[in-house]
């Protein structure tokens, strides 16, 4: 049976990676999507996967950082479905770098994409979810880089720590209505890994990120979209403000 | 999205391990032995799983005894070939202030509550290494803590201390069991306010009949055993199969932070 029946979500950094691979499998979990992004190109792609999936989706063009588009994009959430049930606040950017080496700009840039616009989400998100008579449920993709810390990735974990906390302070304001959780996956294999290290011998990569690791498992998009659909659907119930680690138990470590 | 795996779920005849064993039946397990204490709560149980067309059997469990949690693994392979998953639920809970809790009272809760685990995983990582043979061996344990051991709750001296030892056995055995080039994971699930048969005798049934008493939990609701059963489901299954060592806290944001207003 479909997990999702009948839901409508926003998916945002819908273009790529587990953003893309989320809708598709909403798609089939029975939900229709606005995924958002900003690259038109790209989203038409995955507008293109969902339908191929037998489902139904809208791409609308979105900056996370501006709160124009934010206003934007919920409008068009209203008009596509008449209210929103579902929030993934998966878009988000990565770079990292020795501090020494990390510019003020550099810094401020992941801060507006990676936090702005998790706080974005959950501002305007919450304000259609509240008119919605049925529960509604957001989910924040954070990351392991945002409970635990890492050599080099200063801004980046900085950013995560901040929507893992954003999680649990929504969660506790959007009670009884909307719950907020948040998935702290470690790395996982796909094209935006892959894109990361184009050149290098892939296979060696793989092998080097799969040893990294207790568990020598190392995980696709799938494993993410597989605790989205846990966190948004109903069988999730009774969880909010919990943050899941999906990380092979690095974070255990 | 647990088909075909051969399960046990420990305190099974009731509340929490009663709603696991039926959400995994639902969910495709393709058996589950309902392990527990009392066999007549058990068996009864069994009839009735059996009779909505479901593969269970009651298996008697004291989850203190090493060799009734080895029988329990060997009827299970015997009749099924494997363990799959094992969900440690069974559990005990006494509130009491420091005051007046014995050292007898601090055993007798632990003996269930960490002792039980600490046995039932041994049992559990060794059948499963046994019916791998060559193949790394793989499988799921989900061992059901509780709020209790993340947070401080008055008179959960004993309580709250076995809660987080099952958390932190959970995470150790995940990391050992990982770094043997083993697939397998260990996961705890942790509750918050459930109404089960052990919160019911605790609180009485008028306790959960008044709203009231919820307003402190931001869903301002209790959970329901089935709450968990649904935690337990994806754990156990393979779509949680990069999930290691994580603590899945199913408690309506109660410990999401602080009450109160600014």
């Amino acid at each position: 049976m479909a997990r999702l029946e009948g839901k409508t979500a926003i998916v945002t950094g819908g273009t790529s990676g587990i953003g893309r691979d989320t809708c598709v499998r909403f798609a089939r979990e029975g939900a229709r999507v606005l995924l958002t992004g900003r690259g038109k190109e790209r989203g038409l792609e995955t507008v293109a996967a969902v339908e191929a999936a037998g489902g139904v989706a809208w791409f609308e063009p979105h900056d996370v950082t501006s709160e124009d588009d934010w206003k934007r994009v919920i409008e068009k959430a209203d008009d596509c479905f008449g209210r929103l049930d579902i929030l993934v606040n998966n878009a988000g950017i990565f770079t990292y770098g020795p501090i020494e080496e990390t510019s003020a700009d550099d810094f401020d840039w992941m801060w507006k994409v990676n936090s702005e616009g998790v706080f974005l989400g959950l501002k305007y998100g919450l304000e259609i979810m509240r008119k919605n008579p049925n529960k509604g449920a957001i989910v924040n993709i954070s990351s392991l880089s945002g409970l635990v810390g890492h050599a080099d990735v200063m801004a980046y974990c900085t950013t995560k720590a901040a929507s893992i906390m954003m999680t649990k302070v929504a969660a506790m304001e959007a009670a009884p209505h909307v719950r907020v959780n948040a998935l702290a996956p470690g790395p996982v294999w796909n094209e935006l890994l892959e894109r990361e290290h184009a050149g290098q011998d892939l296979e060696a990569m793989k092998e080097y990120y799969r040893n990294d690791q207790p568990l020598k498992f190392l995980g696709d998009s799938s494993d993410v979209t597989n605790g989205v659909v846990y966190l948004a659907s109903d069988e999730s119930r009774y969880v909010t403000g919990s943050i899941l680690r999906i990380d092979a138990g690095r974070g255990a470590d | 999205m647990v088909e075909g795996k051969n399960v046990i779920v420990s305190g099974a005849a009731s509340g929490i391990g009663a709603a696991c064993a039926r959400c995994l039946l639902e969910q495709g397990a393709a058996y589950v032995a309902l392990a527990d204490v009392n066999e007549e709560q058990g068996q009864k149980l069994a009839v009735q799983l059996q009779a909505d067309g479901f593969n269970a059997g009651y298996h008697k469990l004291d989850v203190r005894e090493e060799s009734q949690w080895q029988s329990v693994m060997k009827e299970v392979v015997d009749k099924c070939g494997s363990v799959d998953v094992l969900v440690n639920n069974a559990g005990v809970c006494v509130l009491k202030p420091i005051s007046d809790m014995s050292l007898e009272d601090f055993r007798r809760v632990n003996d269930v509550n960490m002792k039980g685990v600490f046995l039932g995983t041994r049992s559990a990582i060794m059948t499963m290494r046994e019916c791998a043979g060559d193949q790394p061996a793989s499988g799921s344990i989900v061992n059901i803590s509780s709020i209790m051991g993340q947070t401080g709750l008055r008179g959960a001296i004993a309580y709250g201390a076995g809660k987080a030892a099952v958390a932190n056995m959970s995470k150790a055995l995940a990391v050992e069991c990982g770094e043997k080039g083993e697939f397998i994971r260990i996961n705890s699930v942790h509750p918050g306010t459930v109404k089960s048969e052990m919160t019911t005798t605790m609180y009485g049934e008028e306790y959960f009949n008044n709203k009231d008493n919820f307003a402190f939990i931001p869903v301002q609701d209790y959970g329901v055993p089935e709450d968990i059963g649904n935690a337990v489901v994806y754990l156990a299954s393979d779509q949680s199969r990069m999930v290691t060592g994580s603590e899945l806290t199913v408690d309506g944001g109660l410990t999401s932070g602080i009450g109160g207003e600014f």
